[in-house]
């Protein structure tokens, strides 16, 4: 291509796009967070697939059942299914996926710092912040702690 | 209704829930930065504007001038020829009067923006710009001659804001 | 040859300027209702197609990934078509490809849209579809193109804003009847001449709203639709095709990219004329100019002609000729891919008599849905008929 101009003349522009969204929680979300404000960890059950899933869905992904049923988790049959460590300004910190026996999903988390080492399959339970400071959030979970 | 279609699914949040945050929110909001390169045609329309000059791209095979210029002509599917300086006049070819700015939320000025051919220019090559020195709305018409009003020279910046806005010939 | 190809089931939500569920959990209630409506299961889709306009809205970026399991397109060969506000119309013809070329026997077209998450209103997304370095300096917002072609359109057949009007008054009156519609209304054509001046000549009421919704259809193949039924719903003829990207270059007053769509879409179909072929019709009409514009593009009306059959009643719902009697997106609301798709949803609806208040009143064969979109420029057309 005959470019006609040299390299100084070629020319850029610079702008930004700034972004805001307000996002729902969702059917699933809204009760699965407000039970969570609440201390409780609850699943939603598939009777057709014999599956409970964890963050709880309206619908089943295999069989597309609707989900009207939930199932209380205990918070403390977690164990590790992976884990990472991050290290930002203000630490490390070690960030675990946790799955729960017989449950399809799992909650993405911190482990509690401190001496304790994670492991994967390490039986670990969520602690949860005091009530006064849940906001109907995931991070209404502190962190996770080995048993 | 037959007996399949009965029920629509669905759950409304009202103005005030969304607002009052009696249900559940997350909020994010993110500013992304880009530096878009303007590529070769552009680059050389925004030099010229700089220099007070409009500039088109002329393909020989269907003998057009086209307005914003292009390297490449999009109903030949080759490479243009050569660069073509336009005039600095135009006709609207349409025009509008905003009152509503990019949010939804009200302008304190509306604002004159129109189409407008490039005189100098293939028929129906131009580009979007603002009109201003405008008497009275129903002085717009579509047709309307209009000639560019330029910043002074020395405040030009390579930018399709050169052109302050077009103005009634 | 493809082979021939049925609609089998349809569904949606309810459109509404903010909804509780999240894209995923719309999207799966409309495809949930889809296969009821088939009475079939997810387990006998084989294929599925995902339809969703700008990530921007629902603030998901990927969002063909994010609205795969509640598409039911989880472990299945899945994906996610693009074409702008055409994409409604778009994602149930590329099921059709699915379908038609043998590769699969069922296959599921979703389209969703969640507008709301956007702050602090969604028409701020539109900002950034224009040209970063010639248009965005100028201030534009997507209001300006429309006003630029509807003043462009008034001007080439000297149509006044009054007749245009019309078409918002007939629309929303029609949504009165649709369960799902968000801004059904009995209003008159002072009312529209009266509301608020947006981007001169759109008005408030020239516009559909911004919503949050879902819709879904199943298309199978001629074997497998006759085994749930005799009388078949067939997907008779589709279209596509695309203007140039320099918008500011087209001729704004008639939309030629829609009648190349059209007319390959009636190829397919045998139709030779539309009027007389077409019993009714779903066109785009997230503003009311765009109802008569389309009309035009289709062949349903002489260039300019629109505005005096819309005032003449045949397009209303019990005239000899409908157009939207769903409500349309004026009167039902514009989640944008969810809004194209609601339009095919309605022609299955009307075509199986399962329209509820808004049957039409004449026997309806044939009908088609028309969607539009990317930077005004694509035009996607869909005819389904039954014998």
């Amino acid at each position: 291509m005959d470019l006609a101009l040299n390299e100084e003349e070629l020319k850029r522009w610079s702008d930004h796009i700034p972004l805001m969204w307000k996002y729902t929680a969702g059917i699933a979300g809204e009760r699965f967070l407000q039970l969570l404000k609440q201390g409780t960890l609850q699943a939603s059950v598939c009777k057709n697939c014999n599956k409970l899933f964890l963050p709880p869905k309206i619908f089943c992904k295999d069989c597309f059942a609707q989900l009207n049923e939930w199932r209380d988790v205990s918070p403390d049959d977690g164990f590790i299914y992976s884990f990472t460590s991050l290290t930002s300004g203000d630490g490390r910190r070690t960030v675990v996926l946790v799955k729960f026996d017989g449950v399809e999903g799992g909650l993405l988390g911190f482990f509690k710092p401190g001496r304790e080492e994670p492991k994967i399959g390490m039986k670990v339970r969520a602690v949860f912040k005091p009530k006064q400071e849940r906001k109907g959030s995931l991070s209404d979970i502190q962190y996770f702690e080995k048993i | 209704m037959s007996e399949r279609v009965k029920f629509f699914p669905g759950r409304e949040v009202s103005a005030e829930a969304f607002q009052s945050g009696s249900v559940l929110l997350t909020e994010y909001s993110t500013d992304l930065k880009y530096s878009w390169a303007s590529g070769v045609a552009i680059s050389k329309f925004l030099n010229e504007l700089k220099n007070g000059k409009i500039v088109g791209r002329k393909c020989n095979r269907c003998d057009r001038i086209l307005v914003p210029p292009r390297m490449f002509c999009e109903e030949c599917f080759r490479l243009t020829d050569s660069w073509i300086y336009t005039k600095d006049t135009g006709t609207v070819n349409t025009y509008s009067i905003a009152y509503v700015g990019t949010d939804a939320s009200r302008l304190k000025e509306p604002l004159y923006i129109a189409v407008i051919n490039i005189d100098g220019a293939s028929p129906g090559m131009g580009f979007l710009h603002l009109l201003n020195e405008i008497k009275s709305e129903k002085e717009i018409k579509v047709g309307m001659k209009v000639r560019a009003v330029w910043k002074e020279q020395s405040e030009r910046t390579g930018s399709i804001l050169d052109i302050k806005y077009f103005k009634p010939l | 040859m493809p082979r021939k190809v049925c609609v089998i089931g349809a569904g949606m939500t309810l459109f509404r300027r903010r909804m509780l569920e999240t894209p995923k959990e719309l999207a799966f209630e409309a495809t949930r209702m889809a296969l009821e409506s088939a009475g079939i299961e997810r387990k006998e889709v084989d294929t599925v197609v995902a339809g969703s306009a700008p990530d921007a809205f629902d603030g998901v970026h990927m969002k063909g990934e994010y609205l795969l399991d509640g598409s039911g397109g989880y472990a299945r060969p899945y994906s996610r078509v693009f074409v702008g506000g055409a994409t409604g119309v778009y994602t149930p013809i590329a099921a059709w490809w699915h379908v038609a070329s043998g590769l699969s026997d069922v296959c599921l077209a979703v389209a969703e849209e969640k507008m709301s998450p956007l702050q602090p209103h969604p028409q701020y997304a539109f900002w950034s579809i224009f040209d970063h370095t010639i248009e965005r300096p100028l201030g534009v917002t997507l209001l300006w193109i429309f006003a630029l072609e509807m003043r462009r359109y008034m001007h080439a057949y000297n149509i006044k804003e009054e007749e245009i009007a019309l078409v918002s008054v007939k629309n929303k009156a029609n949504a009165l009847d649709h369960p799902c519609a968000q801004l059904g209304a009995k209003i008159t054509v002072e009312d529209v001449m009266k509301s608020e001046k947006m981007v001169w000549p759109v008005k408030r009421l020239d516009v559909s709203p911004t919503s949050d919704g879902a819709a879904a259809v199943v298309l199978a193949s001629e074997e497998f639709a006759k085994r749930l039924t005799k009388d078949p719903v067939y997907v008779a003829g589709c279209g596509w095709n695309i203007d140039s990207t320099y918008w500011t270059n087209r001729d704004l007053s008639y939309p030629q990219y829609l009648e190349n769509a059209a007319r390959m879409a009636y190829k397919q179909a045998g139709i030779k004329n539309p009027r007389k072929e077409i019993d009714f019709a779903e066109v785009y009409d997230p503003f009311d100019y765009k109802e008569l514009h389309h009309m035009e593009g289709l062949q349903f009306a002489k260039k300019g002609e629109a505005p005096k059959m819309t005032a003449s009643g045949m397009t209303q719902r019990n005239g000899e000729f409908p157009i939207n009697p769903s409500g349309g997106l004026l009167g039902v609301g514009n989640p944008i891919a969810a809004a194209g798709m609601m339009k095919v949803c309605e022609v299955y609806f009307q075509l199986t008599n399962q329209a509820g208040k808004r049957q039409v009143k004449k026997e309806v064969h044939t009908g088609l849905a028309q969607a539009w979109g990317d930077l005004m420029q694509y035009s996607s057309v869909l005819i389904l008929r039954r014998n």
